[in-house]
């Protein structure tokens, strides 16, 4: 007699999709993971409504009070309430987190897309050629050169961010296509007269998904945590205040001791960069072909 | 008869999956004499390759392991030894030959690298010693020009002549049993034929014993003595080559030997083939695995799971086995 | 001889790439960039004091001229001098340049070393708590900030507030003794931020490796587990290894450079790079942009000899 512990409910559905969330649920980190990302969601779309935080700017504190009642997190050095600040940022981080993720991943799937469907003539040389260029330049220099290109538009920074950030994409998807453009179905699509624009975009787009979600993940991390070295750099966040703004201005008050602002500043981050890695990692552990089976 | 080289009895592996524990193999016994060549039959999942890996320790171990039973080489004991153990046999008592002749050789080393580190390993010899060893080891297989091409690396090959160079790695330590998994599996039909050419001779030369595992009964008909068929984890037939093709006796062979394309004289309307598929190891029925798929299932087949009976030289497992009037093949004197 | 016929056609293809990075720096920066006339002119300039300026600092001409300029400084290796310091742009980078290099380095290499051998271990006991224990560490390792990292081992190693081992900035080296005091704490802060990637990166490619048909070869004839690991794995790993290893030569030397010495004011070519940052010092710009460039391109064509040298599947066509 064979014995086998009894499963759990099995997943009725069979679509990459379905089979993904069921492995996923069973991913107890990345479960963990996503929990804390929404949480820090919620912050940020209470700040978003007014709801808390807006306070952050206000100077009337003393100077670097020690936490307490009236200053949770203490005060920096011109009297700014440091938790008032660090919940703040969290509207920034994810105000950058998403535009440079789904910009910059919406771009290397079209552009990878097109260069793996003309593989090897003209778009796709120019498209790899370009992403070569892109790549070769250092980031912090690119958006330096932008900044100073655009006269410090505050918004320098996400367009610097979205013009490197979807190069990796672009490669992914690239490969992927150059694989799906192979399949039969694409053959068949031809073969009824579709035309390609349709054949990019419907069939074999859509195939990409897992990997532009993937990968939107990624770039998400990628943007807060080149936010702070920016910010540092003084080519960051102009107006509002950030995470990165926060230790940059901390980098002042260690030297005399005060420590608040930076622990803060970077538990925040930490946080929320390691919550979103375990929630990245676990999707693409749930989503992995390879690894979904029967 | 001769005492067996290679007994195994009531052999059972699992593999912990994410939907659960599965017997891939679920009680697997069968023997080998000295010096034949035991064909190990079936689809693909059936149990045929895990049942090798298994003899030689090679079984992945998570998430695989040998639950019970027994695989006895030589009179020794061979579940339960300590990896240790285990790597003085591979290779030098037992050798093992895979699928994918592309694959299965070191792509960044030579053919003399990967050979002598063998011959080296097991026999002790000097890397002089051992290169002039496998060179006359490929001489043997048919490699024409051995001196030069032994430093030739894989890509430089055919697959035929890549599977042949896999065979005599296999052999330079003269193993008394040969696994060989699907060997001819992924050549093309004429370097099938001369591989499978060169398995048999080999064979009678020195006198290997060798397990062949394959789907393919042509292959069985050309290089097997005996043959074990298998069906989702169990053994369902044991015969002579002779009489498993003319009495077949399991419902299961009957239907496998039907399916074979052949030149008839006249034009069937369909490709006769086992109606149904192999069931989910994880939610199998009580009673025989076969029920599904057999036309004389009826409620003892449904209820019980038949045992494997054995006659002389033939084993069925099946309530309702073929019977016939004259005497099998194997059997006449 | 055939490799250097081979690496010049590889470095032909690479030109247009050079020419991209180039020609898209120089729109940005010098073409878009702060026009700085008026800082030079000072207040109440007369319209041909302006004018005068204008043609000095090469306004007035067409952009695919000054464009060409900038092709022939980086030919050349004569950039000019410094908006800011007035010194030779080509002394800045040949005094600046080696202390880089000695600052980098040590973290770089032991980053990557330890990195494999943690990924060996960790691919070696795939699956079991070992195993977890360094993946977990990784993804903690990958979570944190580099900035964060500096700030937060500045002031544990170097202040008043921690251990106060090491000095806090500058680079006052003289003898080996002095490398050592101030390379300790850049080399702890590189090896911590890249052992997370590194060693999730090779565990991957270890661990595709060990599931390759030829490993299991190795092992059906009696190959010991050091064996396997070390003559079969690791050497077909090594190829997407050390490719990964010179693709990150440019980034970490450049980026990584930038932000330690600037924290730590250790002068070297990444302080030299933000300080021009931040006061728009375009000459040095141009040429750190132009060489970094010219060094990922040279970094493309040594990978692909690389390649044909490891590989025997490959061929110099």
């Amino acid at each position: 007699m064979s014995a086998t512990a009894a499963p759990a409910a099995r997943p009725v559905s069979e679509s990459l999709w379905g089979k993904a969330w069921y492995k996923f649920r069973r991913d107890r980190f990345g479960m963990a993971g996503l929990a804390v990302v929404l949480v820090y969601l919620v912050i940020a779309l209470g700040v978003w409504l007014g709801l808390w935080g807006q306070h952050w700017s206000s100077v009337e504190g003393p100077m670097w009070a020690p936490p307490g009642p009236d200053y949770w997190l203490g005060t920096n050095i011109i009297g700014q309430d440091i938790f008032e600040r660090a919940i703040y940022s969290t509207k920034t981080a994810f105000e950058v987190g998403l535009v440079v993720a789904v910009l910059s991943t919406a771009l290397g799937g079209v552009l990878g897309a097109l260069a793996g469907y003309w593989s090897n003539r003209w778009p796709d040389e120019l498209i790899l050629w370009l992403m070569g260029v892109l790549d070769a330049i250092p980031f912090y220099l690119f958006v330096a050169a932008i900044a100073f290109a655009l006269q410090d538009n505050p918004y320098a920074m996400h367009i610097a961010m979205i013009a490197t950030f979807w190069t990796t994409t672009a490669r992914l998807v690239r490969g992927e296509v150059i694989k799906l453009k192979n399949f039969e179905f694409v053959e068949a699509a031809r073969a009824i007269g579709l035309p390609q624009r349709l054949i990019i975009f419907r069939h074999i787009l859509p195939n990409t998904f897992h990997i532009l979600l993937v990968q939107a993940t990624i770039v998400f991390v990628s943007a807060i945590k080149s936010e702070v070295i920016l910010s540092f750099l003084g080519l960051g966040v102009k107006d509002g205040v950030s995470w990165g703004v926060m230790i940059a201005e901390s980098t002042q008050e260690v030297q005399a001791g005060h420590f608040s602002n930076f622990v803060t500043a970077s538990a925040f981050l930490f946080v929320l960069v390691m919550a979103f890695n375990l929630f990245s990692d676990a999707l693409q552990d749930a989503l992995d072909p390879r690894k979904v089976s029967a | 008869m001769s005492r067996p080289l290679l007994s195994v009895r009531d052999l059972v592996v699992e593999f912990s999956t994410e939907r659960g524990l599965v017997r891939a193999i679920d009680g697997v016994s069968f023997d080998i004499l000295p010096g034949e060549t035991l064909g190990l039959v079936g689809e693909s999942g059936c149990g045929k390759s895990v049942t090798s890996l298994a003899i030689l320790g090679l079984i992945p171990s998570p998430p695989g392991r040998i639950v019970s039973g027994s695989i006895r080489f030589d009179g020794r004991e061979l579940t339960g030894l300590s990896e240790a153990e285990y790597r003085r046999i591979r290779g030098k008592a037992i050798s093992m030959i895979f699928q994918e002749p592309m694959t299965a050789l070191n792509p960044v080393y030579s053919i003399a690298t990967q050979m002598t580190d063998v011959l080296v390993r097991h026999q002790g010899m000097t890397r002089r010693q051992a290169r002039n060893r496998a060179i006359e080891m490929l001489a043997l297989v048919g490699i024409p020009d051995p001196a030069r091409r032994i430093d030739d690396y894989p890509h430089q090959m055919s697959g035929g002549m890549r599977q042949r160079v896999m065979i005599a790695m296999a052999l330079s330590c003269n193993p008394r049993l040969l696994l060989a998994d699907e060997p001819t599996t992924a050549l093309d039909v004429t370097t099938q034929a001369q591989v499978l050419d060169e398995m048999v001779r080999l064979q009678d030369e020195l006198g290997t014993s060798v397990v062949l595992v394959t789907h393919d009964l042509g292959v069985v008909a050309e290089a097997c003595d005996r043959a074990v068929v298998m069906y989702a984890g169990k053994v369902v037939e044991e015969a002579p080559v002779t009489c498993l093709f003319e009495q077949p006796r399991h419902p299961y062979t009957e239907g496998l030997l039907a399916s074979i394309p052949r030149i008839r004289e006249e034009k069937l309307p369909e490709l006769p083939t086992i109606p149904g598929t192999v069931p989910d190891l994880l939610q199998l029925p009580p009673g025989c695995r076969f029920q599904d798929r057999c036309s004389r299932a009826d409620d003892l087949c449904r209820r019980e799971e038949p045992a494997l009976e054995l006659r002389g030289d033939i084993a069925v497992a099946c309530h309702h086995p073929n019977r016939y009037d004259q005497p099998a093949p194997c059997q006449r004197s | 001889m055939e490799i250097l016929q081979y690496a010049l056609r590889k470095f032909i293809t690479g030109i247009p790439l050079i020419l991209g990075v180039t020609f898209i720096s120089f729109l940005l920066m010098v073409y878009f960039g702060p026009d700085k006339t008026y800082e030079l002119a000072g207040k109440n300039a007369t319209p041909e004091q302006i004018a005068e300026i204008r043609h000095q600092l090469g306004y007035d001409r067409p952009f695919l001229v000054r464009y060409g300029e900038y092709l022939r400084e980086l030919v050349t290796l004569d950039f000019g001098y410094s908006d800011s310091t007035g010194e030779r742009v080509s002394h800045i980078l040949e005094r600046t340049i080696p202390i880089s290099l000695a600052l980098i380095l040590p973290g770089f290499v032991l980053g990557n070393l330890l990195g494999i051998a943690l990924a060996l271990v960790a691919a070696h006991h795939r699956g079991r708590w070992l195993d977890k224990l360094i993946m977990g560490g990784s993804v903690v390792g990958m979570s944190i900030s580099f900035l964060i990292v500096i700030i937060a081992f500045q002031i544990i190693f170097c202040s008043n507030y921690g251990l106060g081992w090491f000095p806090v900035r500058g680079w006052n080296v003289y003898d080996f003794w002095d490398y050592l005091r101030y390379v300790t704490v850049p080399t702890l802060a590189t090896v911590f931020v890249a052992l997370g990637y590194n060693t999730r990166f090779y565990r991957a490619v270890l661990v595709e490796e060990l599931g390759r048909d030829h490993v299991r070869t190795a092992r059906a004839f009696g190959a010991p587990p050091a064996e396997v690991l070390f003559k079969h794995v690791l050497k077909n790993a090594m190829i997407p290894i050390i490719t990964r290893i010179m693709f990150s030569i440019p980034f970490v030397v450049v980026s990584g450079a930038l932000l330690i010495e600037s924290y730590f004011g250790i002068p070297g070519v990444g302080l030299v790079t933000y300080d021009a940052i931040t006061t728009g010092d375009q000459p040095v710009l141009k040429a750190v942009v132009g060489l970094t460039a010219v060094l990922f391109v040279l970094v493309l064509i040594l990978n692909d000899i690389f390649y044909k040298l490891v590989d025997p599947r490959v061929s110099l066509q």
